[in-house]
């Protein structure tokens, strides 16, 4: 049977001791980030709605007809 | 006037109860979010990230710290050589994961995406502290034996018999740069296309390069134990 071959690179181990506060500084600072995503989030939601419901034209209303010069159509 | 006091004695209580539940703040105490731990922690990767993805879920973040941080702490602890900054990498790693999750594709293994994402981290930070240069090569300067599939596999012995805290020493000795790149060929087995494509250089470059470096460290073992290597 072939001897499985070693390799020092997968066996070398730098951590004696895990740290223990490692996991909830990244807890920490994934709490932090999801409250900075979030409202981001919300700005970017209601500030772009508001943006794009000023720039960008109302759509016309095909179903009711040809719009007047007046902005108003047949049915109204 | 007490029953006044006791209700607004609550709100900041009220008030941190409605902030946790809205951030999804972990507790590891709360009986509830424990089993949520022990529930997640039976699901696969590619899962955890998808609800990290979705609802920026702590605990599936937590749940993938758990399988894949010691690793992640090691390979970073390689590379830098120190444990503080090995530390903040990792920290910073697992944070990209959770604002980049979405960014990830269901169709593909999640060990190589996330082996991508952590280099990128890693080596991002230490070009920004300038202590690592691009790997560039200077091959008209190098006086070494030129390139050959026999070399290479002559060195590659003398590198992979080399014992754990013999290669620590002299993994010490060499430049971050040349640390990383024998990480990602002997480490986590990356091919040397996928090297070069990972940092946009040619085949041959990274060849010549990962040569210079086991060359290097032949010259070491030959410092420490005479001619015998």
């Amino acid at each position: 049977m072939e001897m499985q071959s070693r390799n020092p690179f997968q066996e070398v181990d730098h951590i004696e001791d895990p740290p223990t506060d490692l996991r909830e500084r990244i807890l920490r600072s994934a709490t932090d980030k999801r409250g900075v995503l979030l409202l981001a989030g919300l700005f970017t939601g209601s500030y772009l709605s508001s943006f794009l419901s000023l720039v960008v034209p109302k759509r016309l209303d095909r179903s009711s007809g040809p719009t007047r010069g007046d902005g108003t159509n047949n049915k109204q | 006037m007490n029953v006044a006091r006791a209700y607004l004695g609550s709100v900041p209580t009220l008030f941190w109860s409605m902030v946790k539940a809205q951030l999804n703040v972990v507790d590891r105490s709360d009986p509830v979010q424990k089993n949520s731990i022990v529930l997640k922690s039976e699901l696969t990767d590619e899962e955890l990230v998808a609800l990290v993805a979705e609802d920026l879920d702590q605990v599936a973040l937590g749940v993938l710290y758990d399988r894949h941080g010691r690793r992640i702490l090691n390979r970073a602890w390689g590379m830098v050589g120190e444990k503080a900054l090995a530390e903040d990498l990792t920290h910073d790693v697992f944070l990209k994961l959770y604002s980049k999750a979405s960014k990830y594709k269901q169709d593909g293994a999640f060990t190589a995406w996330f082996n991508v994402l952590s280099y990128n981290v890693i080596i991002d930070e230490l070009r920004r502290r300038k202590r690592m240069r691009v790997v560039e090569l200077d091959e008209d300067r190098w006086q070494g034996p030129a390139y050959d599939d026999g070399v290479e596999e002559l060195q590659e012995k003398v590198l992979l018999e080399l014992q754990v805290d013999r290669l620590k020493t002299v993994m010490a000795r060499l430049t971050e740069d040349e640390r990383i790149l024998l990480i990602m060929k002997y480490q986590d087995g990356m091919s040397v296309q996928e090297v070069a494509g990972f940092f946009g250089i040619g085949v041959s470059a990274v060849k010549m390069r990962l040569m210079r470096t086991r060359e290097k460290v032949i010259d070491m073992e030959r410092e420490a134990h005479g001619n015998a290597v």
